[in-house]
């Protein structure tokens, strides 16, 4: 008989999540939108020349006798796939590698979307990831109402109270009202993230929606598959593949794998720890990024998992995935950033 | 200790029995999550857990002020591809602080409300079994069974077709832990669809609560269901047109699954055996089957007669 934690807590003993190759690094080698891989070369080149010193520096910081890293890097062709894949890798992978940095692996942003198993269906990640979502209850949440995250919105604490203005009862104007972050010290810092918005669009005279999946939430998978999180039925999820044999790339991005091994020889791609080096504009997007993982439930059978693998190599692995994570946000060199409106 | 909850039981929105993939494919709410699939002795299919974020009052008697914050876990439960149960339940706990904590605090502890109150857990106890309308700041697990049950009885694997008329139950539970006590059981019929059951249970089976709760509820609607096929009979206002199709569709689906207490821990065995003492649960179960085949033997009888005279007639 099994004790009344263990037996109420109900353990997915018929799901034991399948083992992940752990490095004990993974580091992210600089970001770039679509636009920024188009337009010439010193832009690319700027930034890897920032990054390779972070690389070096955190390759050394590992307190490992023999360390176990590998460098990353994701394109974004979820937002703009109209590129020749193999020019973009051809010319990423030339730049980096002057600067001194050499690319492991590359990612597709549209993988952490859904993403291709051979021979398989391919897996809707993007609604896994949200169907994980725990928003965080405001005061008098008591379970009658439909989950909050339905709004495609999830925030880090009470939102400002709408002002009635609809009621018809415009001269009882109720004073404005701060939103509030859950758990702030002595001020709130609130955080409101998009997580998707549906588009409705007319395709051959017909009208179709279509749910476009934010920046944000991509890039919060993109950490979950960094850090061997995420399992579809325990079984893993968006497993690196060979790059086409010979350099016969396709023509579009979404014939490629999701993750791809471009150097054969490198270490496992998820990792115990994540370091992602990029440029401060990011900032926004790893705040979101930050939120999200701090509201979602991830397999409990997964974290024991990496906890238990880290115990036998001696590393102590957090419990809580944002723990695991860490920044480095590099200074913009260019003069000419891309702006805003620009962004995913 | 002490667990709270609330079961929802009824038929599948399906004209006929859902195959076994059928049900796994409807109880997949989560995706990426497996369901989990018994098939002795009946086929039973229970939902990957889905959570609940609260923060609100939770009841209590003698009335104090409380604030219970954490997560409800809530799933659902398919039995032969007929019955859909949706049981929603968190485990209550005193929370040690007097104020509400970083979200990470809750959202590490799954299924767990912590209350803040200097309320007893034997008061917050009887207060959830004598409210079973909360207002809307008072914790709901009826409104997240309910959820749930429209979660799937929306799904596009059932066809949506009433293959028997019924009516569901809702039944309120609450078990609490307190050392050294042998099980004991207490079941009250408040009304024609609501139930309230108290569980005292030593701290070691307070696990098994929740599946017994739901075999119990299971076994309870049976009968509802039955008891409701026979009065429907009595009255005439039957919804099949032949007034032996409902008694065959109550035979073909519900008496194969009368099997109190075989999904249940045999820990568990002793309360089963009480509520077989009284009111004697397999009893009324036993006549009531013995009745409804009777009827369809009688009518048969009938029929063969009719068909004699008919054919002497020629």
């Amino acid at each position: 008989m099994s004790t009344p934690n263990s037996g109420y807590s109900e353990a997915t003993e018929q799901d034991r999540p399948s083992n992940l190759p752990l490095s004990h690094l993974s580091i992210e080698v600089g970001h770039f939108y679509m636009e920024d891989l188009l337009n010439g070369e010193d832009r690319i080149r700027a930034q890897f020349r920032q990054v390779a010193p972070w690389v070096q520096a955190a390759m050394a910081a590992t307190g490992q006798a023999r360390p176990r890293v590998s460098t990353c890097f994701l394109v974004d062709d979820y937002f703009r796939d109209d590129t020749s894949p193999g020019k973009i890798v051809d010319k990423l992978t030339r730049i980096a590698a002057e600067c001194g940095v050499e690319i492991d692996y590359l990612a597709r942003e549209a993988g952490c979307a859904v993403t291709d198993r051979p021979d398989r269906d391919p897996v809707q990640l993007a609604e896994m990831v949200v169907a994980m979502l725990l928003p965080e209850p405001p005061a008098g949440t008591n379970g009658s109402r439909p989950p909050l995250h339905e709004s495609g919105w999830l925030c880090n604490g009470e939102r400002s109270p709408a002002s009635d203005t609809q009621s018809g009862q415009a001269m009882q104007v109720k004073p404005w009202q701060p939103p509030m972050e859950f758990g702030g010290r002595n001020h709130s810092i609130f955080l409101d993230v998009e997580l998707w918005k549906d588009l409705a669009e007319q395709v051959d005279g017909r009208l179709i929606r279509r749910r476009v999946w934010s920046c944000p939430l991509l890039a919060s998978i993109w950490h979950l598959l960094r850090l061997g999180m995420l399992r579809y039925y325990a079984d893993p999820v968006a497993v690196p593949q060979p790059p086409p044999p010979d350099g016969e790339w396709p023509d579009t991005w979404p014939q490629l794998p999701a993750v791809m091994r471009l150097n054969p020889d490198a270490a496992p791609f998820a990792a115990y720890r994540t370091l992602s080096v990029m440029p401060r504009s990011y900032l926004g997007i790893e705040h979101a990024v930050d939120v999200i993982l701090n509201h979602i439930d991830l397999d409990q059978a997964v974290i024991d998992q990496v906890i238990e693998r880290g115990r036998t190599e001696n590393i102590a692995i957090p419990r809580r995935v944002t723990q695991r994570i860490s920044h480095v946000f590099t200074d913009t060199t260019d003069p000419s950033p891309v702006p805003d409106a620009d962004r995913g | 200790m002490l667990i709270v909850g609330e079961i929802r039981t009824g038929l599948l929105h399906n004209s006929g029995r859902l195959p076994r993939s059928g049900v796994v494919a409807l109880l997949e709410i989560i995706p990426g999550r497996r369901v989990r699939v018994t098939n002795r002795p009946v086929n039973r299919s229970v939902s990957p857990d889905r959570l609940v974020c609260v923060d609100c009052k939770i009841p209590t008697e003698p009335l104090t002020k409380t604030q219970a914050i954490g997560t409800v876990r809530s799933h659902a439960v398919v039995t032969d591809g007929l019955v859909l149960q949706s049981s929603a339940r968190a485990r209550v706990v005193r929370a040690p602080g007097k104020d509400r904590q970083a979200w990470s605090h809750y959202a590490d502890r799954r299924g767990t409300v912590e209350v803040i109150s200097k309320a007893e857990l034997a008061q917050i106890a009887r207060g959830y079994r004598n409210t079973p309308t909360p207002d809307n700041r008072t914790l709901d697990l009826g409104a997240i069974s309910e959820y749930l049950v429209s979660v799937i009885q929306r799904r596009p694997q059932l066809d949506h077709r009433t293959g028997m008329r019924s009516r569901p139950t809702r039944m309120r539970w609450t078990a609490i832990a307190e050392p050294d006590r042998t099980p004991a059981v207490n079941l009250h019929v408040n009304s024609d669809v609501l139930r309230t059951v108290e569980l005292i249970l030593p701290p070691d089976l307070l696990s098994f609560a929740e599946r017994f709760c739901e075999d119990l509820a299971l076994h309870d609607w049976l009968i509802t269901a039955l008891d409701n096929v026979i009065a429907q009979d009595d009255h005439g206002t039957m919804v099949a047109p032949d007034s032996n199709d409902l008694l065959n569709a109550a035979v073909k689906r519900l008496v194969h699954l009368w099997m109190p207490g075989a999904h249940v821990d045999p820990a568990m065995s002793p309360l089963w055996e009480a509520l077989e003492n009284r009111p004697g649960f397999s009893r009324q179960w036993n006549a009531q089957v013995a009745w409804v085949r009777d009827q369809i033997a009688l009518r048969t009888l009938d029929v063969v007669d009719h068909v004699r005279q008919h054919e002497a007639n020629w």
